[in-house]
């Protein structure tokens, strides 16, 4: 019954589909450049991800507006939404606000695996921007000095002075992570001592590439070459991030786009705890690279 | 969902994969009624496995007075009073949780970390004035020692969406995968005992791990190495349905049942058995424990402990050795406590010896006052 329904549903969305418009310079990080406007505009409507607990219950993000362009090498998208607070910060209880886009690898046929993340042989290409990658890129990596300010800490193993001096004075203020640099400091952050790939203090994009094959699956690609710019605007309450990908790669484990391909999205609000499997997403919708075969 | 065995609910109930027990199953048995809140345990913890950036505000290991404390606030206020709420009082959190979730839980607020003493030493009401010289007063309190309980049904690994807490078979400790972990924290909402925490560095989930380094070379962990009231015994269980009589956990959980786990009601089979507070009203335990009948067996069985060798003996081995006893046998004037090859790792007298020294040491020309 619910397979039968998910079937149906991208037909229930409407015939929609994106156009990209062929551009000579792709303005990576300037979501309001004016080069984006000769690209027609798209509204994708969301629906909430029910299929595999848990599931997303209330849905605040119903729709997207997406615009795309292309040029020799990239293929960009301009992904517009509306999101009443900028939610930045991760907080044991807070999440930041996210997007993501999802193509086709292993197509079938000329059809696209499954839109849940692709299935088992069917693989797709996943890009996902966060609010708070944006923020560790433009303002450096946050830790605790954002998230508490006024935490005391005594002192950390192998960081110097005033975490560790002498005299053990009173630290003034809790640490950055800049401020670890003995390599042994860092035996005391497991994440980063078992090399998860996701955990990483020096990040030059705000998007991150990952392949899937199904829920759950969720992997980091070795080669990571995805761009991205992330801006909230305060006035409309929306925001405006872009997420290229190369139109041809050599990596295995990227889409390459011809004429004709597709893209589907998924947005998380960070405010209403959104993660994971809590969000909201379209299925695919084709995406035309204007002019090409 | 598939249907699992508890044998502490003794029924089958939901879980979201098939009953696979370890081989043998890590498991502690705490005496609440030893316990005086020294957090020796906290801090070996702590200095150990979470003194790094991130990790500040994490305690694997608490100790939280009841019946006011909590760590993180209100933790197990918060999941009974949702199981109340939703008529699900006989429901496991994995039957309670409806379509949409895998378990039935919150995720606590930053704050709710920041007080881990709150209401440390406070009692659950005011002593009358003089009752302290009339002997039995009717307010009490106790310390709650928590770790993870490395439970056979974990919550935290059913709501994992991407299978990154694993169960070891060799020994059923529960971990998270350090290098898989993305920090979605349905881990952290799942659990009911709150001990799957959030480093805000990392952006990833840590938990307990049971000093797994010193386990798989024979030792107990810290919290228990370091517990200066020795009120800790770390071993294997077996299978409840075959529990060795030789095997000093397996004694004081399946075959004396002296020893109950913590809200067994919510169906993660924890492997966390405490010794009962004796002096504490019965109804705030068997919320706790799992009911009437299993609180007040435990309890008698305790307070007749003195006439019982067996009984007292395997809880003699508490604390009285780093290694962990897998056998243990008693005779006349010793409890003996056995590694996994058999050599003897302890022996503890039953009676201590009484040494008497004369008043005045001749030797060393001192007075000795205290001569016990």
């Amino acid at each position: 019954m619910r397979a039968g329904l998910l079937f149906l549903l991208p037909g229930l969305l409407g015939a929609q589909e994106i156009v990209a418009r062929y551009v000579p310079e792709i303005p990576f990080r300037d979501p309001v450049n004016k080069v984006w406007k000769q690209a027609k505009s798209v509204e994708i409507n969301l629906l909430p991800q029910t299929v595999v607990p848990p599931h997303l219950l209330e849905q605040t993000v119903k729709t997207i507006r997406v615009r795309a362009l292309y040029n020799d090498l990239w293929v960009a998208l301009l992904l517009e939404w509306k999101d009443d607070t900028r939610d930045v910060y991760t907080l044991p209880d807070g999440f930041p606000d996210q997007v993501a886009v999802q193509f086709p690898v292993d197509m079938v046929n000329g059809a696209p695996p499954s839109f849940m993340m692709g299935n088992p042989g069917g693989r797709v290409h996943i890009v996902q921007w966060k609010a708070l990658w944006q923020e560790d890129v433009e303002k450096g990596y946050v830790s605790q000095r954002k998230l508490f300010p006024n935490m005391w800490v005594d002192q950390y193993w192998f960081v110097d002075a005033p975490y560790r001096g002498p005299r053990r004075e009173v630290p003034p203020y809790p640490p950055d992570i800049t401020e670890f640099k003995d390599p042994r400091a860092f035996e005391w952050i497991p994440g980063y001592a078992a090399h998860n790939p996701d955990v990483s203090f020096s990040r030059e994009e705000p998007v991150r590439e990952y392949t899937a094959e199904g829920f759950g699956t969720l992997s980091p690609q070795q080669i990571q070459e995805a761009r991205g710019w992330g801006v909230y605007n305060e006035k409309r309450r929306v925001w405006q991030v872009i997420i290229a990908v190369p139109r041809v790669s050599e990596d295995a484990q990227n889409a390459n786009f011809g004429g004709r391909s597709f893209v589907s999205f998924a947005v998380w609000n960070g405010s209403q705890g959104n993660r994971g499997s809590r969000k909201a997403y379209a299925p695919w919708v084709p995406l035309i690279l204007e002019g090409l075969p | 969902m598939a249907k699992v065995y508890n044998w502490q609910l003794d029924r089958k109930m939901d879980y979201i994969y098939e009953e696979r027990r370890p081989r043998r199953q890590v498991a502690w048995v705490f005496d609440i009624n030893k316990c005086i809140a020294c957090q020796t345990c906290t801090v070996a913890c702590k200095t150990t496995w979470t003194s790094g950036p991130g990790q500040e505000y994490m305690l694997w290991n608490n100790v939280e007075t009841k019946p006011y404390g909590s760590y993180p606030l209100k933790w197990d206020l918060t999941i009974l009073k949702m199981r109340k709420q939703l008529k699900a009082e006989h429901k496991t959190i994995f039957e309670a949780a409806g379509m949409s979730e895998r378990a039935l839980g919150y995720l606590p607020e930053s704050d709710d970390y920041m007080y881990p003493n709150i209401g440390e030493d406070e009692c659950a009401g005011i002593v009358e004035k003089g009752a302290f010289f009339s002997g039995i007063h009717q307010v009490w309190m106790f310390y709650l020692a928590r770790i993870c309980n490395h439970c056979t049904y974990p919550a935290c690994l059913a709501a994992c969406p991407r299978q990154a807490i694993y169960k070891r078979p060799e020994d059923g400790i529960v971990l998270v995968d350090q290098s898989r972990c993305r920090g979605y924290r349905e881990c952290v909402k799942a659990c009911p005992y709150k001990k799957v925490f959030f480093n805000v560095v990392t952006r990833i989930s840590e938990k307990c791990i049971a000093c797994y380094p010193l386990i798989e070379r024979g030792e107990q962990p810290r919290c228990v190495q370091t517990c200066i009231g020795k009120i800790r015994l770390q071993g294997f269980i077996n299978r409840p349905d075959r529990p060795d009589p030789e095997n000093p956990m397996d004694y004081l959980i399946f075959i004396r049942k002296v020893a109950l786990p913590l809200y067994p009601q919510f169906g993660l089979e924890p492997n966390v058995y405490y010794i009962p507070p004796i002096h504490v009203p019965r109804k705030f335990l068997y919320q706790m424990f799992g009911g009437k009948d299993a609180v007040e067996h435990a309890i008698a069985t305790y307070q007749k402990a003195r006439e019982d060798r067996k009984l007292l003996g395997a809880m003699l081995l508490f604390g009285a050795t780093e290694k962990i006893v897998h056998r243990f046998r008693v005779d006349d004037r010793y409890a003996y406590g056995y590694d996994e090859e058999g050599n003897e790792v302890c022996r503890v007298p039953f009676e201590e010896p009484i040494h008497f020294r004369p008043l005045f040491d001749r030797e060393r020309r001192v007075y000795r006052l205290n001569i016990t």
